[in-house]
């Protein structure tokens, strides 16, 4: 995942490097899903999310769609 | 004779206390030294772990590339999170090593664009300090996105 100025530059690197359906998200939904994804890494009962979990936790965030299934 | 879940679980708590403690993803050797096993069987565990997507090696090799979300070595995403500097694979990543070290951060990218702009991101509590209308993207759907976990 990366950083753009803007939706604008975003738009531009996906027409450029021809990924068309890429998908922007604000900083806001990005740092909640960080903290939702690796708050627990390093603690001792860390597992990773299931399919079920990580498409809910995506749900939560507004992150619904096609692009964001994992199955 | 310790099973590969065990060694795989102690070989992960090592990992990460090595990242508390020293602020740095180990090698190979030190885990197996940490852990006292051979380097022969943390290099097992390392394949393990890798396949389970718990962590990313290097290409051909048996070390770690990544313990998402902290990088091994120098990428186009750093860190300031913990009194310490730290590197991402990605936004996300970088996003994810304050998250991970329950701290706040600094994250200090680039526009991934043309233009590449330095992008400095403070991440404090809930707040986000950033320029106005500053973005992440996802180039590929969620589904592929360990099909090249680099790459994404």
């Amino acid at each position: 995942m990366l950083l753009f100025r803007s939706e604008e530059h975003a738009g531009h690197w996906r027409e450029a490097r021809g990924f068309a359906g890429a998908k922007t998200l604000s900083l806001e939904t990005g740092w909640k899903l960080a903290r939702a994804w690796y708050e627990r890494k390093l603690e001792p009962d860390w597992r990773r999310h299931t399919v079920d979990e990580a498409e809910a936790l995506f749900a939560e965030l507004g992150l619904v769609g096609d692009f964001w299934r994992l199955r | 004779m310790t099973d590969a879940a065990t060694l795989d679980r102690d070989v992960r708590l090592v990992i990460a206390e090595c990242i508390r403690d020293r602020g740095g993803v180990p090698s190979l050797a030190e885990v197996a030294s940490r852990a006292a096993v051979p380097q022969s069987d943390a290099a097992e565990s390392f394949a393990r772990l890798a396949a389970a997507r718990v962590m990313i090696l290097r290409p051909g090799t048996t070390e770690i590339l990544s313990f998402n979300p902290f990088a091994a070595g120098p990428t186009e995403f750093w860190v300031r999170a913990g009194g310490r500097e730290w590197s991402a694979l990605c936004a996300w990543d970088a996003f994810g090593v304050a998250a991970a070290l329950r701290t706040d951060g600094v994250v200090l990218g680039h526009c991934a664009d043309v233009c590449g702009v330095p992008l400095e991101v403070r991440l404090a509590g809930d707040a986000i300090g950033a320029l106005d209308g500053v973005v992440m993207q996802f180039a590929l759907p969620a589904r592929e996105w360990w099909k090249d976990i680099v790459f994404t």
